[in-house]
């Protein structure tokens, strides 16, 4: 086994282990939010995996945006291979926290949706994401499709921002963690929140280590291919 | 409750199935490279 190979063992067992601790935080230490009924207090301990979920999202494509621009600049596929990977982690990702922000919503809001400012924002940026793959797979030519991708990918990250601040631009029943004045979390919750988006952190570059090297594989593939005629 | 173990499963069930098909497809990629390597030193 390689050095880096065993550096990527060694980090991923970390952060299973990291993912596990914050699990069993989010589960058995946090204490309970005050003036909630049974089913929104047991609800309200998702935040510790569904905040971290959607912060995961934004960051990978954040990652892809950045990568984006590192092949503009550059040309190097690795950099289309890291944009790409990020934004298949941030797709995940965003499913995993709408589906879980979904079964909160159920005891909090009565209801599985709403199309609250939040929601819908984040709806329009899933969508603008399905929309860079479809693009990348209508295009052959890898050169021109990782130019028109990472274009793309730059002008998709204008989504973001605007989810992250649509619950302080306009009227919504969603809840606001972090504002100007304060954080929206009682100082007993605040060590497994962190530990949670610590833990996520750390899980999402390990993915993107990984799914990187699955774009490499494919480089080298389509390299020999290339040399043998395919 | 129901909601909240719904919730964790459905992370741990997405995280997973990413493993999983990242796994697949890295494993069927390299059994790829290695029958083109292969190849490619026949043909050499």
């Amino acid at each position: 086994m390689r050095g880096s190979s065993r550096l990527l063992m060694l980090l991923t067992v970390i952060s299973a282990i990291s993912i596990l601790i914050a699990a069993l935080g989010a589960l058995l230490l946090a204490p309970n939010a005050a003036g909630l009924t049974p089913d929104e207090t047991a609800a309200q301990r998702i935040i510790y995996f569904h905040v971290p979920s959607a912060w995961l999202s934004m960051l990978a494509f954040g990652i892809t945006t950045i990568a984006s621009i590192a092949y503009l600049i550059t040309s190097k596929r690795l950099w289309d291979g890291v944009a790409v990977s990020s934004a298949e982690i941030g797709i995940a990702f965003t499913l995993a926290a709408t589906a879980s922000g979904s079964l909160w919503a159920k005891p909090a809001w009565n209801t599985w949706w709403t199309w609250d400012p939040r929601l819908t924002t984040y709806t329009i940026m899933f969508l603008l994401y399905v929309a860079y793959f479809m693009l990348r797979s209508a295009l052959d030519d890898p050169a021109r499709r990782a130019r028109f991708a990472a274009v793309y990918g730059i002008f998709a990250f204008l989504s973001v921002p605007i989810t992250f601040m649509s619950i302080r631009w306009w009227r919504t029943i969603h809840p606001i963690l972090l504002d100007s004045k304060n954080f929206g979390l009682s100082k007993g919750m605040l060590p497994v929140f962190f530990l949670s988006l610590i833990a996520f952190t750390g899980f999402y570059f390990i993915l993107l280590a990984y799914r990187v090297r699955v774009e490499r594989t494919q480089e080298q593939v389509d390299a020999l291919k290339e040399q043998l005629g395919y | 409750m129901i909601y909240m173990a719904g919730a964790y499963m459905i992370i741990w069930a997405a995280s997973f199935v990413f493993i999983l098909s990242m796994l697949r497809r890295q494993s069927k990629l390299e059994a790829e490279l290695k029958a083109l390597r292969e190849l490619s030193h026949e043909k050499a």
